[in-house]
């Protein structure tokens, strides 16, 4: 499950904006993936609820189309350790 | 009473003694200096600019002084302090008003921290103000200068001053730093441009100041709504190029022309976020100043 540090967003249409209190670092970041990045900062969710979220805003059908997209995305916000991988509790 | 109302006689005694306060946009500052060129180019730059009152609190009190009395017969220098700090090394005597303006720059970047501050020039039309931060070079200042001189406000040639509390531009109307080729472009653009002497050999190159308009410096008192960020450069051969550019690259193309943002923590990348929400943020590629004005103009009337 991603959780993420306290960030703060501004989002436009194409671009998304990120501020990182804790080291007062902006970030740049192309859509949807600071739509993923806001919502897992809104409260822990898994890679498979981000994926369907994502679905949902880009109305794509098939899963298995967007699941790749959301594992990479996520993977490069944790390296930026914007976020972070917890396992579920239960 | 403006600072015109001095004669030469008192304002060199006042600003060789307790110094001379002057309401500058938002800002009450002081300045003392013993030196004669000092007192001659304040009262050239700044004789529309009214006194603070008497007693009146002064945000900043700053002095443009030799180093010592020895040092004036050999290479003349010049210091400048702020609340008795020292942040510059001495430049040569010549260039004490162009230090006076280059220190008070610093003094409102590195303290006036009730704004975000963007180094960017601003200008206002219909109430309306334009945003060009920019690197030195980018021909902001040149844009800036034109632009005056064809009836715009000048809020400032150096920086945007965005009020934390409200969002809205606060003029710090000073006299336009002109640089190398700026000097004759403005001058031939622009004949009735009060231009000052030019001073050479600075860090900078050749630098000469325009004195900011009457009507600019009487406004001093009222903000601006932020309506559009533009990024001016000038570039030789080129046709007028007025391209969009997508609000979160422009966020951080001001946030690294600020110098305040950091410090300013996530006050400071709202503050930022908001301007860049109300305004419309382009990149304009100028070469004749006639081209930049005109497109200016239709910047300011899409509202």
């Amino acid at each position: 499950m991603p959780s993420v540090c306290l960030l703060h967003f501004r989002t436009w249409a194409d671009q998304c904006v990120a501020f990182e209190a804790a080291s007062a670092t902006t970030h740049l970041i192309e859509q949807p993936a600071g739509l993923l990045l806001e919502w897992a900062s809104s409260g822990p969710l898994s890679l498979q609820q981000l994926s369907d979220k994502l679905r949902e805003v880009v109305t794509v059908e098939r899963h298995d189309e967007t699941f790749p997209y959301v594992v990479d995305t996520v993977r490069n916000f944790v390296s930026l350790e914007l976020l972070e991988i917890k396992e579920a509790t239960e | 009473m403006k600072l015109a109302s001095l004669s030469a006689a008192e304002l060199a005694i006042r600003l060789g003694g307790e110094g001379v306060a002057l309401s500058i946009g938002d800002f009450a500052i002081c300045l003392k200096s013993p030196l004669s060129s000092v007192a001659k180019a304040v009262a050239f730059f700044y004789g529309d600019y009214e006194l603070c009152a008497v007693g009146s609190f002064i945000d900043y009190r700053v002095e443009v002084a030799p180093p010592s009395v020895i040092r004036r017969w050999f290479r003349p220098q010049v210091n400048f302090s702020f609340d008795g700090l020292m942040p510059f090394k001495p430049l040569p005597q010549v260039q004490a008003f162009a230090m006076f303006e280059w220190g008070l720059n610093w003094v409102i970047a590195n303290n006036a921290h009730q704004f975000l501050v963007i180094h960017a020039a601003v200008v206002e039309r219909h109430g309306r103000a334009l945003i060009f931060p920019g690197s030195p070079g980018s021909g902001k200042s040149t844009l800036c200068a034109a632009l005056v001189n064809c009836g715009w406000r000048l809020l400032s040639d150096e920086m945007a001053l965005i009020s934390l509390a409200n969002g809205l531009v606060t003029p710090f109307p000073r006299p336009v730093s002109l640089k190398n080729a700026s000097i004759d472009i403005i001058g031939r653009y622009a004949e009735k441009a009060v231009i000052g002497d030019v001073i050479q050999e600075t860090a900078k190159g050749s630098v000469a100041h325009m004195r900011p308009p009457v009507s600019s410096v009487a406004a001093g008192g009222r903000q601006s709504i932020p309506s559009a960020v533009i990024f001016p450069r000038w570039q030789a051969g080129v046709a007028s190029s007025l391209s969009e550019l997508p609000k979160g690259q422009t966020l951080l193309k001001v946030a690294e022309n600020s110098f305040n943002y950091n410090v300013l923590g996530i006050t400071g990348f709202n503050a930022l976020a908001d301007t860049i929400n109300r305004c419309r943020c382009y990149a304009y590629t100028y070469e004749f100043l006639d081209d930049a004005v005109e497109t200016m103009e239709l910047v300011v009337q899409d509202g």
